[in-house]
Order: C-alpha cells, then sequence, then structure tokens
C-alpha cells in the first residue's frame, strides 16, 4: 500500500479515488478475489464488491495519510470527505453480503494465509534460549545488532571498536588478577576471623563453666585460681593464642598474675603441656581427680575433691603440680575447641530430625521381630541372599554392639540394599568402635555424597587419611603447607600426591576410589571414571567398583555404557540391589520404560528376600511370616521410581499398586524373579 | 500432604518431584541455589479441566496443588500429556515451546531451566 503514496502526491488536488481505482485493477491478487466472486458469486455482487474493497482501501490510505503527513489534512480537497455516493454503495452492500456466502468464507480465510509470518514471541524466546546457552552472551548480542542493521558501521568506526574490544580484553585480565587479589584478601580475612571466633568460643565454653558453678556457695571455691582463671577466660581480659595464655586486659587480680608467671616458668609444665596436647579434656580431668583422689584418701565427690585441692595450693607443691595440671590441660585450646566441634555436630544433627526432612544417621532403626536373634549358631551363618544376610548381621550387632566388623558389614551390605541412612548409621558405628577400618570411612565417603553431604564427604576423608599408616604423613605435610579455605582442592591434592607415592602398576586401589568420590562430588565424572577404571584393573571383582563405575557414567549422561558396567557388577553379584536400582534408572534414561520396571520390580524383590518363591530353609519360619519382617526393608525411593515409571507407561493402575506397596499384583504382568 | 489429583497423569510427577525436593535437605539448598524461582503450572487435561500446581525453588522448596502464597515468576500453561512428555524426557521445553504446546508468562529466561526442573529421574548411586 505504501507505494501508493508518491502517485497520490504527485497528482495533487485530483479526487484520489481515481487514482486508487487504477491502482487497484493493477492489484493482481485483488483481481484474483474478483474471479473467484464473478465465478461464484451473482453478477449484481460485482460492482459491490468492488467499491467495497474500494473504500476499505481508500479508508486506509486515509489513515495513513493523516499519520504520515500530519498538518497536511488542509491541503486535501473539498470533497475528499463527501460521502455521500459511499453510503448510497453501503447500503447495497449490505443487501448483497448475506448472499455472498463463498466471498465472505473466502475473504475471512484471506489473514491466515500471509505468507512468512512468525511468530515474535517465537523470536524472542528463541533469542533468549540461545543467549542462555551462549557463553559469550555479549558478543551475541553484538551480532545481533549488527544483523538487524539499525546502525550503520563505518570501516575506521570498526577499527576504533575492535581496538576498543582489545583493551577490553586486557582489561579483562587486570580483572581477573584483581579477583584473585580480592580472593587471597578474603581468605585472610576470614582466617582471622576465624581466629576471632575460636577466641569467642573459649569465652563462652569458659562462661558457660562459670555460670554452671555459679551455685556453688563455697567462698574457697569461688577465689580458688581455676575458677579466676575461667572468669576471666569468660570475660576475654584473657585468651589462649596457641600454647601461651594471654592477657588481653590489665589484671586486677595481681596474686593471681604473678601465680600464672610462675607457672609459666615452670619447666616441667611446658614439657608435661606439650606431652598431654592430644587427650582430650575429660580424660585428663579424670585422671586429675584419681591423682588428687589418691593423695587424700579416695574422696570422690567432684565439688569436694576440688575444694580440697585447692586447700592444698598453698602447702604441698606436688598437689599444687597435679592441679596446675588441670587448669592449664583444661585450657588446651585443641581439646576445647573438639568438644565445641563436637558439640556443633551434636546440634546439627539434631536440627535435621527436628526438621523432618533429614534422617538421623545416629540411630540404627533394627528390624522388628529379627528371628535370627534366637538362633545359635549365629556367627557361623552367612544367609542365602542380601535380606538374610542383613538380618544376620543386625542380629550380632544387637547381641554385641561392640562388634565393629558387623558393624562395617552390615553396613556396606545396606549400601547394596540401596538404603543409605542405615547405611550411614552402621558404617558410623564401625568407624566410631574402630578407626582402623579404613574401608568403613571410604565407605561412608560413598554414603555421604550419594546424600549430598560434601562437608561429611571431606570429614570422613580425612578421618581416612588420618588412620591410614601409609599416607598419614602426607596429611600432616599437606596441613602445614595448605590452607583449608578450599576443601575440595586440598583434598584432590592429597590423594593425587598419595597416588604418586604408588606410581604406575603398583596403584593402590583405595587412592583411586577415594580419588573418584571426590571428582563425583565436584561432578568432574570423566576424571572420576578414570580412576575408578583404574582401580577395577587390580580388583577386577570387586562389583562394588563396578557399580561405582556404572553410576558415574550414568550421572555423565552415558546410560549405554553405564548399564554394560551396572550388567558386570550384577554378573558377580546378582542379588546386588542398588546395581539393579541403578540399572533401571539408565533404562529410564534411555526411555526403556518397561525394562525399567522389570528391574526396579526384581530391586524389591530381593529386598523383600523372595527366593523363586521357595521358603528359606535357613530359617525354620514359615516364608510369609519372613516376608513381614523383609517387607520394611523394600526402599520407598525404589518404589517411587516405579510409581513414576508406571507413570511414564500410563498405567494408573499400576501406580495405585505402588502406593499400596503390593509387589505381587505386578507377578502377572511382569516377569522379575 | 499429597499433591495428587486424579484424573492428571501430571499429579504423579508432581508427587515424585515434591519427594525429590522435600526427601534430602542438602539436595534441596543446591537446587534452590541453582534454579531460585517459582514455577506456577496451569495443566489442562484431557476433559479440558485445569488445575495448578506450584513448585516454589526460591525459598521454601516446596510443591503444592494450586497457587502459592507468593507470586510466581513464570506460569506455564500446558496440557497434560505434554508435562509428562516433559519430565521423562521425551521432549524438551524449546522444542514444547516452538510447537505451541506450552505457553509462558513472565520471565522467559527461566523457561530454558525447566528441564533441570522437571528432571523427575533420580541420580545414580555410587
Amino acid at each position: 500500500m505504501a507505494q501508493w503514496f508518491p502517485e497520490d502526491a504527485s497528482c495533487g488536488p485530483v479526487n484520489p479515488m481515481t487514482g486508487l481505482m487504477k491502482q487497484f485493477t493493477q492489484d493482481s491478487s485483488s483481481q484474483h478475489d474478483k474471479f473467484s466472486t464473478e465465478r461464484y458469486g451473482e453478477g449484481s455482487s460485482r460492482g459491490a464488491f468492488r467499491t467495497q474493497t474500494n473504500i476499505n482501501r481508500q479508508e486506509d490510505e486515509y489513515a495513513q495519510k493523516f499519520f504520515q503527513y500530519p498538518g497536511q489534512e488542509s491541503s486535501h480537497p473539498p470533497n475528499l470527505y463527501n460521502l455521500d455516493e459511499m453510503s448510497k454503495e453501503l447500503e447495497a452492500i449490505r443487501h448483497d453480503i448475506p448472499r455472498n456466502g463463498d466471498w465472505a468464507v473466502e475473504f475471512l480465510k484471506q489473514p491466515k494465509i500471509i505468507p512468512n509470518h512468525v511468530h515474535p514471541e517465537f523470536e524472542e524466546f528463541n533469542m533468549i534460549y540461545k543467549n542462555a546457552q551462549n557463553q559469550n552472551n555479549w558478543v551475541s548480542q553484538f551480532q545481533q545488532q549488527r544483523q538487524a542493521g539499525n546502525i550503520e558501521i563505518h570501516p575506521e568506526e570498526i577499527t576504533a571498536f575492535e581496538q576498543a574490544f582489545e583493551d577490553a580484553k586486557k582489561s579483562a585480565s587486570w580483572e581477573s588478577e584483581f579477583k584473585a587479589q580480592e580472593q587471597s584478601w578474603a581468605n585472610e580475612f576470614k582466617q582471622q576471623e576465624e581466629a576471632a571466633d575460636a577466641k569467642t568460643e573459649l569465652a563462652s565454653v569458659a562462661s558457660k563453666l562459670v555460670a554452671s558453678v555459679e551455685g556453688e556457695t563455697n567462698p574457697k571455691f569461688k577465689s580458688s585460681s581455676f575458677f579466676q582463671f575461667m572468669k576471666k577466660l569468660s570475660k576475654q581480659e584473657l585468651s589462649i593464642e596457641g600454647n601461651k595464655i594471654v592477657e588481653n586486659a590489665p589484671i586486677s587480680n595481681e596474686n593471681w598474675a604473678s601465680e600464672f608467671s610462675q607457672q609459666q616458668n615452670n619447666n616441667n609444665w611446658a614439657s608435661e603441656f606439650t606431652n598431654k596436647q592430644t587427650n582430650s579434656w575429660t580424660r585428663e580431668f579424670n585422671e586429675n581427680t584419681r591423682f588428687s583422689g589418691t593423695t587424700k584418701n579416695g574422696e570422690s565427690d567432684w565439688a569436694t575433691e576440688f575444694q580440697k585441692t585447692d586447700n592444698q595450693i598453698n602447702d604441698t607443691s606436688s598437689t599444687r603440680t597435679a592441679s596446675d595440671n588441670w587448669v592449664k590441660d583444661f585450657s588446651l585450646e585443641k581439646s576445647v575447641d573438639q568438644t565445641m566441634e563436637d558439640l556443633k555436630k551434636d546440634w546439627e544433627n539434631y536440627q535435621a530430625t527436628s526438621s523432618g526432612y533429614s534422617y538421623n544417621y545416629n540411630d540404627y532403626e533394627f528390624s522388628q521381630n529379627n528371628p535370627f536373634l534366637n538362633m545359635p549358631n549365629l556367627s557361623s551363618m552367612k544367609g542365602q541372599n542380601l535380606a538374610e544376610s542383613i538380618l544376620i548381621l543386625e542380629a550380632k550387632v544387637q547381641l554385641d554392639p561392640n562388634d565393629s566388623y558387623a558393624w562395617y558389614q552390615l553396613g556396606t551390605r545396606q549400601q547394596e540394599n540401596e538404603q543409605e541412612p542405615k547405611a550411614i548409621a552402621a558404617l558410623r558405628k564401625a568407624a566410631t568402635l574402630n578407626p582402623q577400618i579404613l574401608d568403613s570411612w571410604l565407605s561412608l565417603a560413598v554414603s555421604y555424597t550419594n546424600e549430598y553431604r560434601r562437608d561429611d564427604v571431606y570429614d570422613v576423608l580425612e578421618s581416612w587419611f588420618e588412620h591410614n599408616s601409609k599416607y598419614k604423613k602426607l596429611l600432616e605435610q599437606q596441613r602445614a603447607k595448605a590452607n583449608f579455605v578450599d576443601p575440595h582442592k586440598f583434598f584432590t591434592d592429597l590423594f593425587i600426591q598419595a597416588a604418586l607415592l604408588n606410581p604406575g602398576e603398583n596403584l593402590d586401589p583405595d587412592v583411586q576410589i577415594g580419588l573418584g568420590i571426590l571428582y563425583n562430588v565436584s561432578e568432574e565424572y570423566n576424571k572420576a571414571i578414570d580412576c575408578f577404571q583404574s582401580a577395577l584393573s587390580l580388583r577386577p571383582n570387586d562389583y562394588l567398583l563396578w557399580n561405582k563405575l556404572g553410576a558415574t557414567m550414568a550421572n555423565a549422561r552415558e546410560p549405554e555404557k553405564a548399564a554394560n558396567a551396572y550388567f558386570n557388577a550384577l554378573e558377580i553379584n546378582p542379588s546386588y540391589v542398588r546395581a539393579r536400582y541403578n540399572l533401571a534408572i539408565s533404562f529410564i534414561n534411555m526411555k526403556e520404560y518397561r525394562d525399567a520396571v522389570e528391574h526396579l520390580l526384581a530391586a524389591l524383590a530381593l529386598q523383600a528376600g523372595e527366593t523363586d518363591g521357595i521358603t528359606n530353609n535357613s530359617l525354620n519360619v514359615e516364608n510369609s511370616s519372613f516376608q513381614n519382617i523383609t517387607e520394611k526393608g523394600m526402599s520407598s525411593n525404589i518404589w517411587d521410581t516405579l510409581k513414576m515409571c508406571c507413570g511414564f507407561l500410563d498405567r494408573p493402575d499400576l501406580e495405585s499398586k505402588c502406593d499400596e506397596r503390593d509387589l505381587n499384583s505386578f507377578k502377572q504382568e511382569f516377569e522379575f524373579i | 500432604m499429597s499433591v495428587k489429583v486424579d484424573g492428571y497423569k501430571s499429579s504423579s510427577i508432581f508427587e515424585q518431584l515434591k519427594v525429590n525436593i522435600s526427601d534430602n535437605e542438602a539436595k534441596k539448598k543446591e537446587t534452590i541455589k541453582k534454579v531460585n524461582a517459582i514455577f506456577e503450572f496451569n495443566v489442562k487435561n484431557n476433559e479440558g479441566k485445569e488445575q495448578i500446581w506450584t513448585m516454589d525453588l526460591k525459598k521454601g522448596g516446596t510443591v503444592q496443588t494450586g497457587k502459592g502464597s507468593a507470586k510466581p515468576d513464570i506460569i506455564i500453561n500446558l496440557t497434560d500429556d505434554t508435562f509428562v512428555e516433559l519430565a521423562s524426557g521425551k521432549l524438551n521445553g524449546q522444542k514444547a515451546f516452538m510447537a505451541g504446546k506450552l505457553k509462558i508468562k513472565g520471565n522467559m529466561m527461566l523457561a530454558t531451566k525447566l528441564d533441570g526442573v522437571l528432571a523427575t529421574i533420580p541420580k545414580a548411586k555410587l
């Protein structure tokens, strides 16, 4: 339509109708309309149709003219708005329209056939999507703008721009330098802050202690040097830095101060101090009470004991040293820190349970009515399947809660059984009872990785090093030279150093496993795959390791390769529930939902302890009652995944069976035992 | 509280999403950090009925039926079948949008995160 205007303008005051008529007859698309109406419509409609189109165009044109040449309305000829003729025509149209059904339909269709029309929303979305994917956001935006052609860029401008771009790149490197600088500042600041925190923590511990003995009315106790010392600590008049006690403010009690300096000059104390640094306060305290107890004829009450010791401080030098030791040992920063850390961890665990979201990893929840509890020959029993062996191990640790190795076995079996919280609880027990079972630390690291508890992963890996005679030295070296701001870097470096001790064919698979776990935490799956593969080269029959490899591959989005690794694991141990569950997940990722359902059902059947429907011979109980016990061993996460699969298969009937935990109703349709 | 509504296949997926999110505190924190948005889904089933589910991945980390207490950052209109296809990975968010299978109101950037949000398939375990 726009091309009409120049012509119209040159035509000047002539009635634009005539110009339009000319244009109109040249418009082939409109002629198409005309022909079709002529063919289908009545003869009398022809005139009406054409006029109508003219009116529409004319109106459009006027509107456009109005918008394009504002203020020129006055130049229009007077007869422009003479619409008499038009209204007459309109009258005619009104009569004709109903009879022109065909034309009307065709006309209505017309706007839909606009060629090359793209919804603006699509373009916008496309652009956003591309931008989100494109890391060089700025570059693409720049390109788009150039393509849009809104800006004309002259060659000199381009060179100037490129120059500016180069400069910007240089400044970018400067920026990163600045960032690094900032990071180190931040670290420094953080360390200082941590030191300050340690002081306040110490003070709060001391103040708690002061508060707890506030009720003590004995004036001697209150004036005792220990009490004074604690009070000072709590008021932060004193603080402990490294091995020295530092005064923060002028000391009011001169007596105490002189006593204190005497103590510091005591060489005995210094050596004793270093000896006892690693001992915990409580043990030290107990020893001390015993010691003073012997001097005072075995009195046991703490308060009186303390009082007695206090009495003797000024008298006998031997008792005095004992009491002094006690004071100092208590004030050891390390032991206090340790106590605070333990308290903090307990607190965190408590919070997790009270909110009801996370599991309480501290208490192992035993199966009810475990028939193996009454078995006389328990120690020799192995169990025919995973469910049974778990019950046997549970019975073992219930009868002997200090059997650390049984706890460890129970933990790893619960990992196999896809019961992470129980596995963690059991492994924690094993590790506390006997920290020398190194594998329990590694297994814990695995469980914590699965549960997204990064900090705990680092903690247990540290413990693994701490109790590992081969690598303990490395940990100490690493502690001395590296700071702990980035725990991931700290431990990957540490593991790599450990791996370098035994290069080539002598590599330690455990080190590779630890490194693999760390790379899983940081989602560097390809590195993790390398680690697990090299560990497998030495332990080709470790089904747990095959599963670790598979899971890593799955998380690296390679479900086909992952499935192969799982099949290897299942070939070695067909009742490996976790590998089956993982295999099902891989099938879901490959969109093979039916296979996935079958493997999930197989996993559940294994957890329930079903073996070909034959009664368990190692037990003289009926199968049904045995299943009542083990059915509770089925993981809810497997049921949830199964339910989701049924949803993908569009089977709401099976979904409700999942809610009911009804494994039997799946037997008719699926083969899984 | 269940987020199940009869007559919707998406219903069980929302149920699973709810489990996935609220099951593990550490994972929840990570997801909220990554997504940081409230999604409102307006799902139309085969009978032409509409049902709203809200996923709060900004503060609470919750899944609920109906509108949430806070204003959503993005409202997504789609059919029950499309939702299942998205969640099962048969369809990705961008394709669905291009095919006109979902309509979006609000911050369109967030639609690019949709695939991650609806990834109901659990992670393989070591």
